[in-house]
């Protein structure tokens, strides 16, 4: 990280393997009724920085080269055998989970199914709008959705966009 | 194989290692033997005695076997060790919804459902042309889910979606699957929420989950429901202020009394989970891309979706209080700018049914219930567990108030959708379209029935009983989803027969066939004319079948196949050996030349009225 992030009070954060951030600096939200206190990690934000930021950052670096590679297999040429796995399994899943990635929701099922559901609801409308466009180009409509994906997983690689993390609860 | 009773005995914690570790193999060689057994006798399942039963009539005994050991361990592991690892229950499920939802697909040759080749058939057109048929099928003003299907087989470098459509049952039976355990969770529900993931797969046996708009629509619809049953339930401290200043509303106690209920049967309604306004925005913004989604590629599931939506802001279960207004107008633009071509000429189809209850009973009921014996049977079976789990559903339901453990959101929405019997007919399927929406929260109120134990020391009872209705819930589907497959199987030699067809036939000619029960229609739909097209009967008197051939001068073939006998015979009611009498008064007319014979089946051509004369087929 070349900027230090900020913290919610527009504190700097902590350098990596600082100890855990006290809970003090998310208290004002908790006031104002934002974020109960019990659900607040009181750890490092979660900018990418601590024990497992370099694991936070490999689920957007994958989703954001998972793009090119798909791409390269259809401008190849590839066969079907090849290519007809991860083509569907990248428009089935990849741009919804990277959109939805970034609202940092707190359990990996909903993620996950949300990802999927909108994957599958992007790709959708783009289909139907090349239709009505008369644009017809299955190679336009899943360039279009990889740089939709793109975008969401390089956002989500910019450090301190999201600085509290809301821990996994019941539901 | 894990005993409920001696998986009680082990339930004490903290256990030894040595239980713990003959615990873990348990857990794993119940799912690994139940899915190897259950795939190996499937695999060596042979179709051709399917019968007026269907699958069941074929499924042998290893089969069943398999079933039942995956749903004993399954219900140990869930009854025994509740907090433990989900990657054991998910993988019971899994493995599951392969046995049930795959098990055509893996028994039977061919894809299964003739709609779903019709399906191929519009991918197809649009693939190749980039363009629709609103004027040709009403399913083209609606075309989200064959573009995208389009879109799909040619980036994968496919010929065409026909690789999709066997295993598509199980892909979206997976994903519902995850969708219900997420929405019996925010029930609040712990193993309840597997059990009901359990009970829905085979709860669902409708057969909506096909290679269709309506399958990836159900997926839609659970999953705008889901964010606003997490995130955008109204809390009980918003309902507490509401309450400020108002005269207090007092339950009828005695009415309430009278069904032994506590007097707040609703007072631990589970809470929203909390988030940033921003998660709150996007998550808005996720339901909304899913409901225009859902607009474009069904006619019938976004009005579901509004009424269920609709319903939780009219009990004052959801913040998002604009959002079926937003919806409405969605929806509203939609047909009034993109469906033109279908609804300036379908107006009573779309509006006819508005209020007209007893006309939308009568196409649901009486109207489908027509076929032989062993259609009968499988109809009755139907409506039986349908009612069987809207009753269980009942009970259910009854001991989560009797807690206090009510929630009204849930309740709602397993209700809200009776009230599409008031709006469409749904082409008379309205009863299998309720009980599809309801479903998902169905199964968690008959899950309620059985989880949480209480008391504890019942968790004996509470496991045998999940197994028993398990069984139960089993043994229904196999008749109600699969007791058709004698006409929805697709036979290899009809398929060889149209093949011949579109392998010989000259574009601009007409296919004729006795019923709609023909494996066609999935290439080339723009290029030859069909018969029967839209209804299931076509012309059945040698009459009518050579008017029907003669009305295009280009010519005409008459397919006539084994499956069309059995369709005729088993779905619509005709008499045993209807489709061998008349392929004989056929061929006893003289009026056609036969040009294809195989396997049983044959195609016919006109034969020339008088030498010199009209040919009425290319042939």
């Amino acid at each position: 990280m070349d900027q230090p992030a900020e913290l919610p009070d527009g504190r700097p954060e902590p350098a990596r393997g600082q100890a855990p951030v006290p809970i003090a600096l998310v208290r004002p939200y908790i006031a104002r009724g934002r974020v109960p206190q019990d659900s607040v990690t009181a750890a490092a934000p979660d900018t990418g920085g601590g024990d497992d930021g370099t694991r936070r950052y490999v689920p957007p670096l994958l989703l954001l080269l998972a793009g090119p590679a798909v791409l390269a297999l259809i401008v190849l040429d590839t066969p079907a055998w090849l290519r007809a796995g991860p083509v569907m399994l990248y428009i089935a899943a990849v741009p919804g989970c990277a959109l939805v990635r970034l609202l940092r929701l707190p359990d990996p099922l909903t993620t996950a199914l949300l990802g999927a559901g909108t994957s599958l609801a992007l790709g959708l409308i783009a289909a139907q709008l090349m239709i009505y466009a008369h644009l017809w180009s299955p190679l336009l409509g899943l360039s279009t959705l990889v740089v939709v994906a793109s975008v969401a997983a390089g956002a989500e690689l910019v450090p301190g966009m999201w600085p509290v993390r809301i821990r996994k609860g019941a539901s | 194989m894990n005993g409920s009773g001696a998986a009680t005995a082990l339930a004490a914690q903290p256990r030894p290692g040595w239980q713990r570790a003959v615990l873990v193999t348990l857990r794993w060689s119940g799912v690994a033997a139940g899915a190897a057994l259950g795939l190996t006798t499937l695999v060596r399942t042979d179709p051709d005695g399917i019968g007026s039963l269907g699958l069941v009539d074929v499924l042998p005994a290893g089969y069943y076997v398999a079933l039942a050991l995956l749903t004993v361990s399954f219900v140990a592991v869930v009854f025994v060790d509740p907090a433990g690892r989900p990657v054991v229950p998910a993988l019971h499920v899994a493995v599951f919804a392969v046995l049930l939802h795959g098990a055509a697909a893996i028994v039977e040759p061919l894809p299964r459902f003739v709609p779903a080749w019709l399906h191929v058939g519009f991918t197809d057109y649009i693939a190749r042309t980039g363009g629709t048929l609103p004027d040709l099928d009403a399913r083209f003003s609606w075309p989200g889910f064959f573009a995208l299907a389009a879109m799909v087989t040619r980036a994968a470098g496919l010929p065409d979606a026909m690789p999709l459509v066997s295993w598509t049952p199980v892909a979206l039976n997976l994903l519902f699957a995850a969708a219900v355990y997420r929405l019996a969770r925010a029930a609040g529900m712990e193993s309840g929420a597997w059990l009901a993931v359990w009970l829905f797969l085979p709860a669902n046996w409708v057969g909506q989950d096909y290679f269709s708009p309506q399958g990836l629509n159900y997926l839609f619809y659970l999953l705008i429901l889901l964010p606003l049953l997490v995130w955008f339930r109204v809390s009980g401290l918003t309902r507490a202020r509401r309450r400020v200043g108002r005269p207090v509303r007092r339950w009828p106690r005695r009415a309430l009394r009278l069904i032994r209920l506590p007097a707040m049967p609703l007072l631990h309604e589970p809470e929203p989970l909390p988030a940033r306004p921003a998660a709150l925005a996007g998550l808005t913004a996720v339901v909304l891309v899913l409901f225009v989604a859902s607009t474009a590629s069904h006619q019938l599931t976004p009005t579901a979706i509004v009424v269920s939506v609709a319903a939780l802001v009219a009990v004052r279960r959801s913040t998002l209080r604009s959002l079926p207004l937003l919806m409405v107008v969605v929806l509203a633009a939609y047909i009034s700018y993109l469906t033109v071509t279908y609804w300036s000429g379908h107006l009573n189809d779309m509006f006819g049914s508005l209020g007209q209850l007893g006309r939308t009973v009568d196409k649901g009921v009486t109207e489908r219930v027509q076929g032989d014996t062993g259609h009968l049977v499988v109809l009755q079976v139907r409506q039986g567990f349908a009612l069987a789990v809207w009753a269980l559903a009942a009970v259910g339901a009854w001991r989560r108030l009797r807690r206090g453990h009510g929630d009204l959101a849930f309740l709602v929405l397993a209700a809200a959708p009776f009230l599409l019997l008031f709006l469409q007919s749904y082409g008379g399927e309205v009863f299998l379209r309720i009980y599809t929406f309801a479903l998902p929260f169905m199964v968690v109120f008959v899950a309620a029935l059985l989880a949480p134990v209480w008391p504890a020391r019942r968790t004996v009872v509470a496991a045998v009983l999940a197994v028993l209705l398990s069984a139960g819930f089993t043994g229904a589907f196999l008749l109600a989803r699969y007791g058709n497959e004698s006409f929805e199987q697709v036979r290899p030699a009809d398929l060889r027969t149209v093949d011949w067809l579109y392998a010989n036939a000259t574009p601009g000619v007409t296919f004729v066939a006795l019923t709609s029960n023909v494996p066609w229609r999935s290439r080339d739909i723009e290029q030859f004319r069909y018969t029967p097209l839209g209804e299931d009967l076509g012309p059945d008197t040698t009459g009518a079948i050579e008017a029907a051939m003669r009305s295009n001068p280009r010519g005409a073939y008459l397919i006539l196949t084994e499956g069309q006998y059995v369709f005729g015979e088993s779905f619509l009611g005709k008499p045993p050996g209807w489709g061998a009498q008349i392929e004989q008064q056929i061929v006893a007319s003289g009026r056609f030349r036969p040009v294809y014979s195989a396997d049983g089946d044959k195609i016919f051509v006109l034969a020339p009225d008088k030498p010199g004369g009209h040919r009425g087929s290319t042939g």
